[in-house]
């Protein structure tokens, strides 16, 4: 499958929950009150015309979505790593199936995981003894839910915000590991500033690099005086701000990008996920994207 | 058996003492009245029945020796008056009076029914939890029931230390603790549920909890595991054909947290109390002779162990 240049999408989060009455009540039934935020996260999207759409990552944090599901782990405030890690069965397959049940009229499902050095870095490691040995064996494990979503969404999206904190050398085989197998489109979220280190994710085996070029607009100067085949995820909202940008900011930036790369390599989103902006201006946020989008395509 | 090193509070809600060490008091039984679509219009037959479900928890209760507690259901407004007035007429004395209700802003309403009719004393709201909006928080400070049941549910982490959560912090839901809140709303007793869960979303997590929130906080600790049994997809099928088995597991899963040390068990329907009562009886006395044998626990003389030789 290709992705239309100039496609919209998000990172992945929003600010959605269900009523405190509503989760007691319905987890006491033994039903998923959860359904009903992935289902508001949906038509937040479709409603702005998003092109590929996630579930909202509404269940919980980015973290926990995955630790509090596999083996070897216990949690104790942060998860601590007691046992060999081990997949039980997938997390967000289901989620991603409703996903697409929802988007009746086609359009495009994007399954998000948070990526093998993230996860590591944010446990307590009381078994591997390295954080190295803890991040292989997450990519083991993560890239078993990445086989199971394979076959249901359209791309697959791996987060590891910590590779700005900190880069390590194994990086590259982690995203290789988790991926391993894929058929589909690979996408690979970094948020903050990755110019120290675009360079080497450049040479990822990945057919989409995501970042932030709304609050990091000097990124743009790296990445064009860089080589690399990838498309890019061109971060033009930003994600850390409760206002909403005009549809003319929004397309300067883009043009800005477009200037540098071509039409041909990019696609629009936000910066990173909307989870710390009120969801009325999340929404807000990206139908002033779409129209920014829609304006330069007007435009050729 | 099971003691804990953490020392145990034994809390007096009326004429229900309830805590303390495994073996130490009888476990304190909870059957919720008014639950289901045929309360909803007052029927005189449908309220006689639940009358004589009353009675007859009130009966297993001096049988046994395990305090029976009405659990009153209420889903609107209009509905808090009529039921708690009818559960009063039935329940003796000092009693506690439960208040499960599904809607923070009924919930706020009964908080200030009860403190207008001199209530609060009597009434354990069932529950305090993350569904707690602002105008409940400012209710809660304003008519503070005698007994509040924090609720350990944290959709974010099912596991014990998640549910531990939720009553310490608030596990982002809320501002702070529930613990923090009922300690500032002057709530004088405090009754933890761990919150079942659904099987294969840590079920067994639910009764875990119990130790380790009994040794966290040494308060009374419980919760309602037939609504794991309830909401079992299979046994939904199972028991349409299947009655007495279901009743037999639904009663039987009241064994689980009694055995994990647990002080108290919600039951579900209130209807169920002849078959509820007997086996937790049972299990008091296994949890009770265990705990005299090996830590040296006395009984209260109301326990099963010394009432049902």
């Amino acid at each position: 499958m290709s992705i239309e240049p100039l496609s919209t999408t998000v990172v992945g989060s929003f600010q959605i929950s269900p009523p405190g009455d509503v989760l007691v009540n319905e987890i006491r039934r033994g039903e998923d009150p959860f359904l009903q935020s992935i289902k508001k996260a949906v038509d937040v999207q479709t409603a702005a015309g998003i092109d590929i759409i996630a579930d909202g990552q509404t269940r919980n944090d980015m973290i926990r979505l995955f630790t509090t599901k596999l083996a070897g782990i216990r949690m104790k405030g942060k998860p601590v790593v007691i046992g060999d890690i081990s997949f039980k069965e997938p997390v967000i397959l289901g989620d991603q199936v409703y996903v697409r049940s929802l988007l009746n009229n086609g359009g495009l499902v994007k399954g998000i995981l948070t990526g093998p050095f993230t996860l590591a870095m944010s446990c307590v490691d009381d078994h591997y003894g390295s954080r190295e040995k803890l991040a292989y064996a997450f990519a083991e494990v993560m890239n078993k839910e990445a086989m199971a979503l394979n076959g249901v969404v359209d791309i697959i999206q791996v987060d590891e915000p910590y590779f700005s904190v900190e880069f390590p050398e194994y990086a590259g085989d982690l995203i290789s590991g988790i991926f391993s197998g894929i058929d589909k489109p690979r996408a690979l979220h970094v948020c903050g500033d990755v110019s120290p280190f675009f360079d080497r994710l450049a040479d990822f085996d990945v057919n989409i690099l995501d970042h932030e070029f709304a609050a990091h607009p000097a990124l743009l100067d790296t990445v064009a005086d860089t080589d690399f085949g990838q498309m890019l995820g061109f971060g033009c909202v930003r994600s850390d701000e409760n206002t909403v940008e005009t549809v003319e900011t929004i397309s300067e930036r883009v043009k800005k990008g477009l200037a540098s790369l071509g039409h041909e390599r990019i696609i629009l989103d936000p910066d990173c996920g909307l989870r710390h902006v009120s969801l009325e201006v999340a929404r807000a946020k990206l139908e002033n994207m779409v129209k920014a989008r829609n304006v330069i395509r007007d435009e050729g | 058996m099971i003691s804990f090193s953490k020392e145990q509070s034994i809390l007096k809600m009326g004429d229900v003492t309830i805590g303390g060490q495994p073996g130490e008091h009888p476990t304190v039984l909870f059957g919720t009245v008014f639950y289901g679509k045929k309360y909803r219009e007052p029927i005189p037959e449908v309220l006689d029945e639940a009358r004589r479900f009353i009675r007859a928890q009130e009966e297993m209760s001096r049988l046994t020796g395990n305090p029976g507690i009405v659990d009153i259901f209420i889903d609107s407004t209009e509905r808090i008056e009529p039921r708690i007035s009818l559960v009063l007429e039935e329940v003796p004395g000092p009693r506690p009076i439960s208040l499960d209700i599904p809607e923070t802003e009924v919930r706020q309403a009964a908080l200030k029914y009860a403190a207008e009719a001199g209530l609060s004393g009597r009434v354990i709201l069932n529950s305090f939890n993350l569904g707690a909006t602002e105008d409940e928080l400012a209710a809660l400070g304003e008519h503070p029931p005698g007994t509040a049941v924090l609720l350990g549910y944290n959709p974010r982490d099912f596991s014990a230390d998640g549910r531990v959560e939720m009553i310490d912090t608030g596990a982002g839901y809320l501002e702070k603790g529930l613990m923090s809140y009922a300690e500032e709303f002057g709530i004088g007793n405090i009754l933890l549920d761990t919150g079942a869960t659904p099987f294969d979303h840590n079920a067994a997590e639910t009764l875990r909890a119990i130790p380790v929130m009994k040794n966290k906080w040494g308060l009374p600790t419980g919760c309602a595991i037939h609504n794991t049994v309830e909401s079992w997809l299979w046994m939904k099928g199972y028991r349409k054909e299947h009655r007495a088995e279901y009743l037999t597991c639904d009663a039987g899963s009241n064994a689980l947290p009694v055995v994990m040390g647990g002080d108290f068990c919600v039951y579900g329907p209130i209807r169920n109390a002849g078959s509820v009562f007997p086996v937790v009886a049972m299990v008091d006395k296994f949890v009770a002779e265990g705990a005299e044998d090996y830590f040296g626990v006395t009984s209260s003389e109301d326990h099963p162990r010394r009432k049902l030789e």
